[in-house]
């Protein structure tokens, strides 16, 4: 509730008072190896994927996956689609899948030790469209300014109140030097394709979602999803934001409430304590047995948004490049510089008016260092 | 009880108009040369019926010279005591008091009810010397020492059988009442304590005995009396203000091997202002936290935890009226002003059957009466707060008054900060105490008081929480005869907090809560014989709660409004108590306590299927209970016992049990009492919590007295003890029994405290361990807590020392220090770590597995007195101190986020650094 969100501003106030939260290693203490699921399952294009992995050790950063199972998916008029690992713990449903608004779902899971676990069966729930994706240049109390953007949307039927967003975020950058040359088998040739205009790409990491049940009707009105502040270079040539929209059951809702709770929200005085967070999945034979996850279901909705820089009021963004410096060397000296790892820019004359080249260093030339300079489908 | 003439004696036996003509008529004739005064004095008392009272060293080397030729006595003493500057002063009885170096007088014609004692002349504009007062003061002390004091009507036989005597002990300066103060004959060894009047009721053989008196903070003292039959005796105590050398021989400090009680602390005034402040104010609940079997979770935790209870379960009452909310600005401040209070007292344990409702212990505050003598006022300046406080006579030493006041400027100290959402913050709180005594005659005294104490905290101007505390009191005290008097009281208390939030228009909304609680309740005091003390009374609280409105702010809110239904309750008690002084060495106490409790309508019930658990899936329907209906009603008795069993002089063994039970419950599922806490009455689903307490201690004091020990140990046992379901929803929730769950609880632990309470070094050291366990146990899947074993409590510390100081190297100046260690407290810690939704995640212990490092602080205080000139415009003195001396980062908990797919730990402390403060304290 949003009161609560308040409690914990107010913290961090007092916590500025006295300037005492301090970061610290945690040592690892009374570990438990378990087994975490990852499944979800929406009617969107792309295929059914499930994560299993291993939890570590608090002060691991270890990814363990949990290969060689046995995954597969069945509904309730007797499918059953089996996954395929396509690679360490990522589990497949690799044809097409026609997943339905209504039906119900479960995952049974047989691990390489043998162990069998389900999940509970799950309706597909119906998710309303998004109706409105939109931003405000903003300045936070803290001076930093940015670009918020806000999620509106709602339920005429009133029968969704729970909702959750994923976003994946899209920038354009460029690097100071366009380099059309390349030195290739000891000789100059053309670029034929462009590396000073690049891609990076974002996606959400942490929870997204909110409630209306508190609201007379189901109405969601600008959920603020994501700052992008003007300390980073995304806004600074073109940003685009895609959101999908996914509608929870009360449980599911629960349980990511849960889980926002313990691991994004602690930390003031009157935070209530963390605790185990139950999932829907379980031991089959040995229910005491914790299982990390929750398998849930539900039709997506999806909205893009574009930001170009002159959209924006005009705002020095932060340049990456300020480092960057070149060199022109005679043609004879270009196999050394190449040798040092230096790349051609272009062609030019020297300080004596001979031909020469400018060499710069490859980070100041070629944007695939930090992206791709293959263009999404969806950019214009 | 004889009317023609009852006796009112307060330090000196007043005049009555009759006896004094008499004293104006003598004559005296003699002839005198170079004569000692002893002998000048025996002859006189030859000539005529007076009987002269001094102290032989002030006269040993002063001799007469003077002839009397049928003079008045009056104009030849005044004559002869002039040229050695002595003075006199003939009371009733004429007995003819002297006195050196100042004056005795006694006003005349004085009110018969008058409380006056004899007043100290100064000459105006005189400056005397603070060792000079001290002086006047011990030879007033001695002349008063010596001075008999006739008691009853003299037409009865001084010999045989046993008389009452009753009255009011108070101290000489200002006439407050003083509180635990002991009066007792040595032979046979009979005593007994003032209550919180100040009132005590003695039967004493008749005859001539020496009453002796002592008290925390007071000059032992002892007056001659001799005693004819029952008669009023009200007696002066002389603040001992400070010591001026090593208290001689204080062989009689053992009120706590010789008293009562057991597992209670109290705390007056005088050695609260010893204490470093934090930020610059004395708080009482701070010096609580110093002594054993008292902890809190932490700094800015609100609220304190008693021998591994939970912070609700304390009564905390200011003169009879609960406030709820004890602390100011989220914990950093109690909410009571140090400048009116008298006395705290705390029970842990051995809880007398007056006190109910609450199952770990009575945390009651005291306020002054107010002078009745002379307006006084005291007050503090520091950084953060000022507080001001003043006191005086509405008509002497009959009514007075006290009010006093606190507020903040640390909204002023918001504003310097540098940022934006702290600038556009504002914090401030405020509390008022009033309170108006009236002694209407000698059986009549009333008393009216009145507190409130408001907080509100605006966070960027858009979201505001505030909350307020308001008491009343209105007490009437009947005094029937020596030996019963009843105490009839009427009370209010509320509490309200609220949050308003218009950041957004579609969300902006209001949310209230309120409980308030109206008492009536009686008390008498009966004392039957010397043996015994009977209290007995009745109690009724009628609570209404508003548990919680949501409202939306503005046109354009969507908020849809939640109005949770009131509650109503009623809770009933009836009690009597017999303190029974079996022998010399073996005193008991058996109290008995019937609780009552009724849960009433109006009120839509949630049924759930039965038998099974209680969740949201269970709910069946409702049942509507129509107004005043009953719903639920609960009840039983309430066992009190102690009894002292005196090994020696020096050392006594002590023994309790209690039981206790609770109506009324916090529900908070964060480690302190926040401002949106919310109190709950006991319902159909909510079982009152029954505390069972039995603790065994012995008691010892050495060194003359001067130093006390106690060893206690004690064992709790609680039904119904609250806990929560994961992820519990506390505010706003129309089934909240779902919730919650009932647990059982367990605490013991041992307390050990070595006090010196007197002296130029002086303090306590207390350790304590303890442990405070909780189980929740159910047959349903997901009503258990860590598979139904016993887990600690989130305020389970076992192990706790405190060292509190206060060193006064000269008169001027004291330093005092706090010296607190304790066991980390219990929190839930992530013992494993995965991967979920593209971010690092981690997966929580069983609850409160693990625990926050220890905790170690050190404080320090200096403490410089202004000059003791007793004319001087206002009597200052400036405390410095600093709170947390080694700057230790003390975690208040440790916790973990998840940033950009990290985990990250963190470690939250509310002090982490040394906190220097300036106080400017003032009395005028």
């Amino acid at each position: 509730m949003k009161f609560y969100k308040h409690s914990i501003h107010l913290l961090y106030l007092i916590l500025l008072f006295s300037n005492c939260v301090q970061e610290f290693d945690p040592p690892s203490q009374g570990y438990e190896n378990l087994l975490v699921v990852e499944a979800f399952l929406s009617n969107g294009s792309e295929p059914f994927e499930v994560k299993l992995s291993r939890s570590t050790t608090i002060d691991t950063s270890a990814f363990i996956p949990e290969y060689g199972a046995q995954v597969s998916l069945l509904d309730d008029i007797g499918g059953t689609y089996n996954l395929t690992e396509i690679s360490s713990g990522i589990y497949q449903y690799t044809q097409q899948l026609n997943a339905q608004v209504g039906r119900s779902y479960q995952i049974q899971i047989q691990t390489m030790n043998g162990n069998k676990y389900e999940s509970e069966d799950v309706v597909m729930k119906k998710t309303p469209p998004i109706d409105d994706l939109r931003y405000e240049f903003e300045e936070k109390p803290n001076g930093e300014m940015g670009v918020q953007f806000y999620i509106n949307t709602h339920d005429s039927e009133n029968n969704t109140w729970y909702y959750r967003w994923e976003w994946d975020e899209t920038w354009e950058f460029m690097t100071p030097y366009d380099s059309y040359l390349l030195w290739e088998d000891n000789m100059l040739k053309l670029r034929d394709e462009r590396i000073n205009i690049c891609w990076k790409f974002g996606n959400s990491t942490s929870i997204e979602i909110s409630t209306s049940k508190n609201l007379s009707s189901d109405f969601i009105s600008d959920y603020p999803l994501l700052f992008v502040s003007t300390m980073t270079d995304r806004l600074k040539v073109k940003y685009s934001l895609n959101v999908r929209q996914y509608a929870l059951s009360a449980e599911s809702y629960t349980f990511w409430n849960e889980l926002k709770k313990t691991t994004e929200t602690l930390g003031t005085l009157f935070d209530p304590q963390p605790s185990t967070i139950k999932g829907n999945i379980h031991n089959i034979n040995n229910r005491k047995e914790t299982v990390l996850g929750y398998f849930d279901a539900s039709e997506v909705h999806e909205q893009r948004i574009f930001i170009k820089s002159r959209d924006l009021p005009s705002v020095q963004y932060p340049n990456y490049y300020s480092y960057c410096f070149d060199s022109i060397v005679s043609g004879g000296r270009i196999p050394i510089m190449i040798n040092a790892n230096w790349m051609i820019v272009t062609e030019t004359t020297d300080e004596r008016g001979f031909p020469a080249y400018l060499f710069s260093i490859p980070s100041c030339v070629d944007c695939r260092v930090y992206g791709t300079n293959e263009k999404p489908e969806y950019w214009d | 009880m004889k009317k023609k003439l009852p006796y009112i004696f307060f330090l000196l036996i007043l005049t009555l108009g009759n006896a004094f003509s008499q004293s104006n008529d003598f004559i005296i004739t003699g002839q005198y040369e170079n004569t000692p005064f002893n002998i000048f004095f025996k002859d006189i008392e030859s000539q005529i019926p007076v009987e002269f009272m001094y102290h032989p060293k002030m006269v040993d080397s002063l001799f007469v010279t003077a002839i009397f030729n049928k003079e008045p006595l009056k104009r030849g003493l005044n004559r002869v005591f002039s040229e050695v500057k002595l003075h006199f002063f003939i009371n009733d009885n004429n007995q003819i008091i002297v006195t050196q170096g100042y004056e005795v007088q006694a006003d005349l014609p004085i009110n018969f009810f008058d409380r006056s004692g004899v007043e100290i002349s100064q000459t105006d504009g005189e400056v005397v010397d603070f060792l000079q007062q001290e002086e006047k003061k011990t030879v007033l002390q001695n002349t008063l020492e010596n001075t008999l004091i006739e008691i009853g009507d003299k037409s009865n036989a001084a010999t045989g059988g046993q008389a009452n005597v009753a009255g009011h002990i108070r101290d000489s300066n200002n006439g407050e009442p003083l509180i635990g103060a002991m009066i007792y004959i040595d032979n046979p060894r009979i005593g007994v304590a003032t209550d919180q009047f100040g009132y005590y009721s003695i039967n004493l053989p008749k005859g001539k005995q020496t009453l002796l008196l002592q008290c925390i903070g007071y000059k032992d003292t002892k007056r001659p009396v001799i005693i004819y039959g029952e008669g009023k005796l009200d007696l002066e105590m002389i603040e001992d203000v400070i010591p001026l050398k090593e208290v001689i021989i204080e062989s009689e400090k053992d009120i706590n091997i010789a008293g009562m009680q057991m597992g209670v602390e109290r705390l007056d005034a005088q050695s609260m202002k010893k204490v470093p402040p934090v930020l610059g104010e004395v708080d009482v609940l701070r010096i609580a936290l110093t002594l054993p079997g008292v902890q809190s979770v932490g700094e800015g935790a609100n609220g304190i935890n008693v021998r591994g209870g939970n912070a609700d379960q304390n009564l905390m009452l200011l003169n009879d009226a609960t406030v709820y909310n004890p602390t100011h600005l989220f914990g950093f401040f109690s909410s009571f002003n140090p400048d009116v209070i008298k006395n705290v007292e705390l029970h842990k344990g051995g809880i007398p059957a007056e006190f109910g409702g609450r199952i770990s212990s009575v945390f009651e505050v005291l306020t002054k009466e107010g002078n009745n003598k002379k307006f006084v006022g005291s007050g503090g300046i520091s950084p953060v707060t000022a507080r001001l406080a003043f006191e005086g006579p509405i008509i002497k030493n009959k009514a007075s008054y006290i009010v006093g006041g606190r507020s903040t400027y640390s909204d002023w100290i918001l504003k310097q900060i540098p940022n934006d959402a702290v600038n556009n913050s504002t914090a401030s709180f405020y509390d008022l105490y009033a309170k108006i005594s009236y002694d209407i005659n000698e059986k009549n005294t009333i008393y009216a008081s009145g507190y409130f104490s408001h907080d509100t905290f605006a966070f960027n101007s858009d979201t505001t929480y505030s909350y307020t505390n308001e008491n009343a009191s209105l007490q009437w005290k009947h005094i029937f005869n020596n030996k019963l008097y009843g105490v009839f009281a009427g009370v209010y208390s509320a509490y309200n907090y609220d949050i308003t939030s218009v950041a957004n228009e579609v969300n902006a909304f209001t949310m209230d809560y309120s409980i308030k609680n109206l008492n009536a309740k009686i008390d008498f005091s009966y004392f039957p014989t010397t043996k015994h003390k009977v209290d007995f009374g009745i109690s009724s609280i009628y609570y209404g709660l508003e548990p919680g409105t949501l409202t939306p702010q503005g046109s354009g809110s969507l908020i849809m409004p939640i109005l949770l239904q009131n509650e109503q309750g009623l809770e009933s008690a009836i009690y009597v108590g017999d303190k029974y002084d079996i022998s010399d060495r073996l005193s008991i106490y058996l109290g008995l306590r019937y609780s009552y409790y009724n849960y009433l309508g109006p009120k839509t019930v949630n049924e759930y299927a039965p038998n099974g658990p209680i969740n949201e899936d269970t709910m069946t329907g409702e049942k509507l209970f129509g107004d005043n209906e009953l719903i639920k009603t609960y009840g039983g008795p309430e066992i009190r016992f102690s009894a002292r069993y005196s090994l020696d002089r020096e050392t006594s063994l002590k023994m309790s049990y209690n039981k206790m039970r609770q109506y009324i419950h916090m529900l908070s599922n964060t480690t302190s009492i926040s401002p949106t806490d919310t109190w709950k009455l006991s319902d159909t689903y909510f079982k009152p919590q029954v505390g069972d307490q039995v603790s065994l201690g012995i008691y010892r004091n050495f060194k003359n007295n001067t130093v006390e020990g106690s060893i206690e140990g004690y064992y709790k046992s609680i039904d119904n003890l609250l806990d929560y379901k994961s992820g519990a929803q506390l505010v706003l929730n129309e089934h909240i029994e779902t919730d919650i769950i009932g647990g059982h609880g367990e605490s013991y632990g041992v307390e050990f405290l070595l006090k010196k309470k007197t002296g130029k070094l002086n303090g306590w050291l207390s350790y304590t361990y303890s442990k405070s366990m909780i189980k929740v146990d159910s047959e349903f899947p997901g009503e258990s807590i860590n598979n139904g074993d016993y887990y600690p409590t989130s305020y389970d510390k076992p192990h706790a020392f405190n060292v509190l100081s206060n060193w006064k190297f000269s008169r001027r100046f004291s330093v005092s220090s706090v010296i607190s260690y304790s066991s980390g407290r219990p929190i839930t810690y992530p013992i494993a770590k995965y991967t979920y939704n593209g971010t690092d995640r981690l997966h929580y212990s069983e609850r409160n597995q693990f625990r926050i490092p220890n905790y170690f602080r050190l404080d320090l205080s200096l403490n410089i007195e202004g000059n003791h000139k007793v004319k001087k415009l206002n009597h200052s003195s400036w405390t410095f101190a600093i709170y947390n001396v080694t700057g230790r980062d003390n975690a208040y908990s440790v916790y973990f986020v998840s940033e950009n797919g990290e985990v990250k730990g963190y470690q939250l402390s509310i002090f982490a650094e040394a906190i220097p403060t300036i106080t400017y304290n003032f009395r005028f």
